[in-house]
């Protein structure tokens, strides 16, 4: 029979587990909403590349040495850009 | 002491650079080191001094340097710089396909009077021997854009901050859940924005103050009227006031045009029977109409 240390040692253990797995999936839900916003932000800097109101001309193009990595993130969203349901559902739990 | 600033602006073919480059003249034969500015893509001066002008300052006159630069020049050799850095600067460069991106570019709107900000700037940083700067603005539409950028650049930067920071945060968030503390991290992006908005409001600051006069240049006819009223009302709705309006005679007045109320006429320029062109020309109109470019009215507001 469990003494009632290890109940309690299991409870903490549970709770830890339980806390692990929510971080992990406020982190999961946070890092979405990060890579939205920076796509969100390229998307702003460099829309005049695909249609979209730009800022002006001195504000943009000035920004372009430092937008590497969101350029790429731009690109990349562009390849995944047919199957934006299925991002959404590898981002939330299903219910 | 800092440089004045003359910005005459007005309808096309008001008699904007004849205007200037009487004003610009009649300043250097007073004793003032003058720099007249032709931002006109019309390029006037040229044939009114009837000299060969272009990016660097041609001394027409004892005291009085003109320069016309091009704007197309100024915005290739901006974009050219862009390119050489996001080259250098970027890891994959492979699989961005850049001269595509600045075919593009090339073409944007707004690159006209983003070329005139790069010139003002430029011009602006290597005054240190100059007491006038006089500049010959193109007509109304794309003048009023020139003025406006600061104002709306400035807007764009700070919203772009604004969600910039949102997303350093939610960075951060991440970093102190995974890692267990938090890394402040400079941003370069944010960096750059925050220095940009600085620059925007030190132009907006310099064109809305005492050091910068905007004189509007019209004739008697009504359209020219009418867009001198405009180019008022949209100053100041950016902040600024036009100083003067100087009312230029460029037909026989035949004395039938009244002027409505709600126009002051500082300067009345009589029409000239023959064409002012080349500095004898107009340094003989300045010798027979003296009293009608008084400096001191010009300078007073």
């Amino acid at each position: 029979m469990k003494s009632l240390a290890d109940i309690l040692r299991g409870i903490v253990d549970a709770g830890k587990t339980l806390d692990e797995i929510q971080r992990r999936r406020a982190v999961e839900i946070t890092q979405w909403e990060y890579d939205e916003l920076r796509h969100v932000f390229a998307l702003l800097v460099l829309g005049h590349a695909v249609g979209l109101p730009a800022p002006p001309v001195e504000v943009g193009i000035g920004l372009l040495p430092f937008m590497e990595d969101d350029i790429h993130l731009m690109l990349s969203r562009l390849d995944t850009a047919h199957s934006p349901l299925s991002r959404l559902f590898s981002t939330f739990p299903a219910i | 002491m800092a440089a004045r600033l003359i910005f005459l602006g007005g309808k096309g073919g008001v008699g904007k650079s004849t205007i200037s480059a009487l004003l610009s003249l009649a300043y250097a034969r007073a004793g003032k080191r003058v720099l007249l500015v032709s931002f006109d893509p019309a390029h006037n001066q040229r044939d009114i001094f009837q000299r060969d002008l272009g990016d660097s300052p041609v001394e027409c006159f004892p005291g009085l340097r003109i320069v016309e630069p091009d704007p197309k020049a100024w915005t290739e050799k901006y974009l050219r710089d862009i390119e050489k850095q996001m080259r250098s600067a970027y890891r994959y460069l492979t699989a961005i396909n850049i001269d595509k991106y600045f075919g593009v570019i090339r073409y944007s709107p707004g690159l006209d009077e983003f070329a005139m900000s790069l010139m003002f700037r430029t011009i602006l940083r290597d005054i240190a021997d100059t007491d006038i700067l006089v500049f010959d603005m193109p007509p109304t539409a794309l003048a009023l854009r020139f003025f406006a950028a600061p104002s709306l650049s400035a807007v764009w930067a700070e919203r772009l901050i604004e969600l910039r920071k949102t997303i350093l945060d939610r960075k951060q968030m991440i970093t102190r859940v995974t890692l267990g503390k938090t890394e402040v991290e400079s941003d370069r992006v944010l960096r750059h924005l925050e220095h940009e908005v600085e620059r925007y409001h030190e132009q907006q600051a310099l064109l809305c103050s005492e050091r910068s006069s905007i004189i509007v240049v019209m004739n008697t006819d009504a359209p020219s009227i009418r867009e001198a009223k405009r180019i008022f009302g949209e100053l100041q709705e950016l902040g600024m006031t036009p100083r003067h309006v100087i009312l230029n005679h460029r037909v026989p007045d035949n004395g039938n045009r009244t002027l409505p109320d709600d126009i002051t006429v500082a300067l009345s320029i009589p029409f000239s029977p023959t064409p002012l062109l080349g500095v004898e020309a107009l340094n003989d109109w300045l010798d027979t109409h003296a009293d009608s470019l008084p400096l001191d009215r010009v300078e007073s507001g």
